[in-house]
């Protein structure tokens, strides 16, 4: 299980002080200086605001390959040309409009915090629609760089782009990059330095005469009411407010509810004389000018077509696709499992003579003795065991991830998420969730309805993490065959159909359905997917491991005072029920704060690492079943409380505990049976 | 128009289509808008029926996926003989 990244922590503790002194100031903008520069990237989703991010800052914000991949801002603290900066990563927006959480705080990160200057990135290849938030941007009147990012994949598209023809046309600094090689990173942030101070904020590029007109009044409107007391953009508060836009129809309505009748007026007025509603009147007008800006300063060409571009034509076939698709993820698995139990039999007999030559110069009978032993043996089930089925499945899933191939999973997997009250888009948690359920429950928050996120989130944390995974594989993979192991992701499946379309049932609701966008396959870079990787496995070994060892030596120091038994009395029910010998109710506790504790634990409290001549085959796969189920792990409880609450998050962990009590009965009584 | 209205999940695959209109409420235009779809605006089908699921679509140079609850929302008409260029607002 991991422990959410660091930029994230820091928005914790952003986001407190804004609820603190929060809801008076509202959207209300900071003072620009210029010490201590604040660059903010800005840009639609999956266009490469991370990788650029990352370019810079060292690999801190995780950039993968699917729209949305970001659901909270990072920020870090750089050098940028010899003097300090912080680069804020903002989620991927598609507008200044507030439509789903991204957006929102995108929104008001933009517009409350101080920015000194934005980083546009923009993916050129597909440069008319990213336009469109870009006149937003202009709108902001803060100074503003556009950074033409993925200009290799626009000339595999056959679009050229005429970079100076654009900054003429927009008024602002126009770079072209391609971040995922580093081409263009420096000059770009030179370009932002030295804009910062530019006074040109840039060109607006104006709507037609009648949309301008009733903006316009609208604007002076808010100019007589408000006069100075709104320091950013009135064209840009006017624009959305007759949009529609929730966030500043709020704010109005706190501040000068006597102007939501001006805001009204304007808006029937635009629908009258269009004959559609005004924020689609708005949309229409500046889908209109990026389209026409577009084909001024562009050329297209024929597209040279890749291998990538045919991958499609099997990958997402109506049946080649799912037999990919098993193909792909039954492989990834069998791999995991295989290279792992390669693995680990020779790191462990390594262990085993480092135990033996170690404890042989203590003499026996002793603490001292008795806590080395567990020191070492903390480490080998560490090492040994969790290592090498985790190293090798986070890596998979970084190259998963960063192909681009998640979103075609949430396409072929539309029709059956349907069956459980959601849509394909919540695959993309679910298979995150494999790897771990903290990221998998912020990841839910790429879906628009809080009642899709929560049963996405429900889904996320009932899918065995790579902690448990190792659990299934070094248990009872290792134990009871291949097969068995296979078993139990498919019970796991079972439950997870059964119990999502119990709470769908329970919370019934038309959802608005899937829109997500299928990005062009990347060839996964080798840095970015072994930086994902520590970034990942570095909660194991800093988090995990030193828990694991103090866990190691609690465990031998409640043996030598003879507390056990008072310990395993609290769970005896618990063990009695699932016909469990008491010894291990200690370590289904130590199960709560990381998953792979309570296997790792197992093998302290029974003594052995050969767990097969302690406990029946039968007691190993009610043991794992039970673990597998049973109560999320302490980080992914956090997770779920910052995302659903603490009377969801109680329903979730009581949930997971008497469903992982029943399926432990029923594996019980299979035991018995076979 | 008086002939019944085609919408975006009912046309096959390889056909290519002009967006009429969006129906549905201010958040489903907003972000059907946001992706880039709007009225007048070509549309490629390249998947569409497999199993029920989602409907593939290419317009922009953007592919996306849109489930079939949505697609239901993009009233299309298959004619698409006219240039690429927008009509913004007719």
């Amino acid at each position: 299980m991991m422990i959410p990244p660091r930029g994230d922590v820091l928005t914790e503790s952003v986001e407190k002080k804004e609820k603190r002194h929060g809801r008076k100031s509202g959207l209300i903008a900071k003072k620009r200086t210029f010490e201590h520069p604040q660059i903010v990237l800005v840009g639609q989703p999956n266009c490469g605001k991370s990788t650029l991010f990352n370019e810079v800052a060292g690999y801190r914000s995780v950039a993968s390959n699917f729209p949305g991949a970001t659901v909270t801002y990072t920020r870090s603290h750089v050098r940028v040309l010899d003097r300090t900066a912080d680069i804020v990563d903002l989620p991927g927006i598609y507008s200044l409009t507030s439509l789903d959480p991204a957006a929102s705080e995108g929104q008001r990160y933009l517009l409350t915090h101080r920015v000194d200057v934005i980083i546009n990135v923009v993916d050129s290849s597909i440069l008319s629609r990213g336009l469109e938030l870009t006149l937003q941007l202009l709108d902001l009147e803060i100074p503003l760089v556009l950074c033409l990012n993925m200009t290799d994949e626009a000339e595999r598209k056959g679009i050229r782009i005429d970079v100076e023809a654009l900054s003429r046309e927009l008024g602002i600094p126009v770079v072209a990059t391609v971040a995922s090689r580093g081409l263009g990173v420096r000059e770009l942030f030179n370009t932002a330095l030295s804009a910062m101070r530019s006074p040109h904020p840039g060109r607006h590029l104006r709507f037609s005469r009648d949309v301008e007109r009733i903006i316009g009044r609208l604007s002076r409107e808010l100019k007589e009411k408000a006069g100075e007391d709104l320091p950013f953009s009135r064209h840009l508060l006017a624009t959305k407010l007759l949009e529609g836009d929730a966030a500043f129809l709020e704010l109005l309505h706190e501040r000068y509810p006597g102007l939501i009748p001006r805001v009204e007026t304007g808006a029937r007025e635009l629908a009258l004389s269009h004959g559609r509603s005004a924020h689609e009147v708005i949309n229409a007008e500046r889908h209109a000018i990026s389209m026409s800006l577009f084909e001024r300063v562009a050329v297209v060409r024929k597209p040279v077509l890749h291998l990538k571009d045919r991958a499609d034509s099997l990958l997402m076939h109506p049946l080649w696709g799912y037999v990919f698709l098993c193909l792909i993820l039954g492989g990834f698995f069998y791999l995991v499992f295989k290279l792992g139990g390669l693995a680990e039999a020779p790191v462990l007999s390594l262990f085993e003579q480092l135990k033996t030559s170690l404890t042989a110069r203590i003499p026996s009978g002793t603490l001292a003795r008795a806590l080395a032993g567990s020191l070492i043996d903390g480490l080998a089930g560490g090492t040994a065991i969790v290592l090498p089925y985790l190293l090798p499945f986070l890596i998979g899933l970084s190259l998963l991830e960063d192909a681009g191939y998640l979103p075609r999973v949430a396409f072929l997997m539309d029709t059956f998420m349907h069956r459980i009250g959601l849509h394909g888009t919540a695959v993309i948690p679910a298979v995150l969730g494999y790897g771990c359920n903290v990221p998998a429950v912020m990841a839910t928050r790429i879906l628009e309805s809080p009642r899709d996120r929560f049963i996405a989130t429900f889904v996320a944390t009932l899918v065995p993490c790579a902690a448990r995974m190792t659990i299934i594989f070094g248990l009872v993979g290792y134990y009871l065959g291949g097969l068995a192991a296979f078993a139990i992701y498919l019970i796991n499946l079972a439950v997870i159909g059964l119990s999502g379309n119990l709470l769908s049932r329970l919370l019934p609701a038309d959802t608005p359905g899937m829109i997500i966008e299928i990005p062009v396959y990347h060839a996964p870079r080798l840095r970015s997917v072994a930086a994902k990787t520590w970034f990942r496995i570095r909660e194991f070994v800093y988090i995990a491991l030193p828990l694991l060892l103090a866990g190691s030596l609690i465990l031998t120091l409640v043996d030598h005072l003879n507390w056990s038994d008072l310990i395993n009395g609290l769970t005896r029910p618990v063990t009695v029920l699932l016909g469990l010998p008491p010894e291990v109710g200690l370590t289904l506790i130590f199960g709560i704060l990381r998953k792979e504790l309570s296997m790792l634990m197992l093998f302290q409290a029974l003594g052995t690492r050969d767990v097969i001549s302690v406990l029946s085959a039968g007691q190993i796969w009610v043991f794992t079943i039970f673990v597998v189920f049973y109560v999320p792990c302490l980080a992914t409880i956090g997770a779920l409380y910052r995302q659903l609450g603490a009377k969801r998050t109680l329903f979730v962990v009581l949930y997971t505990f008497v469903i992982a009590l029943m399926l432990g009965l029923a594996a019980r009584g299979l035991a018995a049976v076979l | 128009m008086t002939q019944p209205e085609i919408t975006l999940d009912q046309i096959r695959s390889g056909r290519t289509v002009r967006v009429v209109r969006i129906a549905g409420g201010w958040g489903i235009q907003q972000r059907l808008n946001q992706l880039g779809i709007h009225p007048a605006d070509r549309i490629e089908v390249l998947r569409n029926g497999i199993l029920g699921g989602p409907v593939l679509i290419r317009t922009h140079g953007i592919d996306m996926a849109l489930g079939r609850g949505m697609a239901r929302h993009v009233a299309v008409t298959a004619d698409a003989s006219k240039s690429g260029k927008p009509e913004a607002d007719v």
